[in-house]
């Protein structure tokens, strides 16, 4: 919410937000402020946590194994202010991780493009960002290390959206990159997936209030407790008989104290 | 009394209590999913409604009711919309009550003694409910929701207003089989539903977020 407000993002109120409506509403329905929101807690995870997290979000399983993970900066909508696509249009990635991993250390760059609501990906912004990330490195920049990361809006299976992007972005110019896809309840998923404790529990609440408020909840819906009861029936009236004949005093039992 | 038969009974609340946390555990992924059907409204408070909520740690619990140990038995949880005033509503505020009743066959004994399940209705013969019930304001009050909540009736029919035209509130309740709710969409249905309701009633809308 703060990067949110300091980058100037967030955009107009919606025009279907009535006026009056609370705050909560408004931030229910803003891409920027979802994003901020998440991936500025996000950042308050520990450097292992976090790799954790994005490994079991995001699909194909990109990012190797690392236990040594340091998280060197997060950047929100940087302005590669060099980098225009077709249309004129300033290419803004949604966040940047700047991460070191592994001993000796590897540094890794995270690029992410979220999405909200019925908004799907695109191949198109994804090969954008993808060349002017690497425009933004000049000659010497080296793009090992950099993996593409789309949240949200993934229309399919994450493993074949990404693969079939690849197919059109090779098309379009000849190579592919690293990339990676989930929604939004692929990382609910991975947060409830997290065993930590102390304050990284907390963060991890957080997020998943963030996410709730997005209409992303996990729920154990009534359905399924029929197998449990079937599991664990027997003839409760017996032992609840046997239970009731133990010797107790009837004026213990009848006295309630306000 | 046969010591093999207390051994089957502990068993058996073992298993009891086991089905027990499996029912609390989704009954409260429902009142959450449906809280969330009002993107309007924020938490309030929770109360057992049946008997008294459990004592704090500093008061013996053994003065109570064995039920009071037992609140989500019988439970409501309040919400209000976000910035409500809590301790003065004005004339056409409302308050929302989501109450999950496990059990339909509670009967308070007519001794005031603590109720005894054996002499309640064989289990077949009970619901589980749900139920959604709205509290409006008809003019200003200078009492607070919690009280408002805690001194007067539900309504006993379903969809049927009642007046409380002393405490200036009227109530309206839908209630709904909690073994015809299995599933997200069932949750959100109910939501649509009462909202329904409550706007023909009180005109109250709601937006469906």
């Amino acid at each position: 919410m703060l990067q949110a407000i300091l980058k100037g993002k967030g955009g107009s109120i919606a025009e279907d937000i009535p006026a009056g409506a609370s705050l909560r509403s408004v931030f229910s329905k803003s891409e920027d402020m979802l994003t901020a929101a998440v991936f500025g807690r996000l950042a308050y995870l520990e450097g292992p946590v976090l790799w954790q997290v994005l490994k079991k979000a995001f699909r194909p399983d990109i990012l190797p194994d690392r236990s040594v993970v340091v998280i060197d900066k997060v950047q929100f909508w940087p302005n590669w202010a060099t980098a225009a696509d077709q249309d004129g249009e300033r290419i803004q990635p949604d966040v940047v991780l700047n991460m070191r991993i592994g001993e000796p250390a590897q540094e890794i760059v995270l690029i992410i493009e979220a999405k909200l609501g019925s908004v799907g990906q695109n191949p198109v912004q994804w090969l954008n960002q993808w060349r002017a990330h690497k425009a933004s490195l000049g000659d010497t920049g080296e793009l090992s290390g950099v993996h593409f990361l789309a949240i949200g809006g993934v229309q399919g299976r994450p493993e074949l959206v990404v693969a079939s992007f690849m197919d059109r972005i090779e098309e379009t110019c000849g190579y592919r990159f690293s990339a990676a896809a989930g929604n939004w309840n692929d990382l609910l998923d991975a947060l409830h997936a997290i065993n930590v404790s102390g304050s990284q529990r907390r963060v991890i609440s957080d997020l998943v209030e963030i996410l709730a408020m997005h209409g992303h909840r996990r729920i154990l819906p009534m359905a399924p407790l029929g197998a449990v009861a079937a599991l664990l029936r027997t003839n409760y009236q017996l032992s609840s008989n046997v239970l009731s004949s133990l010797p107790l005093s009837r004026d213990q039992a009848n006295r309630k104290t306000q | 009394m046969m010591q093999a038969e207390l051994d089957h009974a502990m068993t058996d609340v073992r298993r009891a209590y086991r089905l027990i946390w499996s029912y609390q555990r989704r009954a409260m992924h429902l009142v959450q999913l449906m809280g969330d059907q009002f993107s309007e409204m924020s938490f309030f408070l929770w109360s057992n409604n049946r008997c008294e909520n459990p004592p704090r740690a500093d008061v013996n619990p053994m003065r109570g009711w064995a039920w009071d140990m037992l609140p989500l038995y019988g439970a409501s949880f309040l919400y209000l919309p976000h910035g409500a005033d809590r301790t003065n509503p004005r004339k056409g505020d409302w308050m929302l009550d989501i109450c999950i009743l496990a059990d339909t066959g509670f009967q308070y004994d007519v001794d005031d003694n603590e109720p005894d399940q054996s002499s309640f209705v064989e289990p077949l013969l009970a619901r589980s409910e749900l139920c959604l019930i709205a509290w409006q304001c008809t003019a200003d009050i200078s009492t607070s929701w919690r009280s408002i909540w805690k001194n007067n009736d539900w309504p006993d029919g379903n969809e049927v207003p009642l007046e409380h035209p002393d405490a200036s509130i009227r109530v309206m309740k839908k209630t709904f089989d909690l073994a015809k709710i299995p599933d997200e969409h069932a949750v959100k249905k109910s939501a649509f539903e009462f909202k329904e309701a409550v706007a023909k009633h009180f005109g109250i809308v709601e937006r469906t977020p």
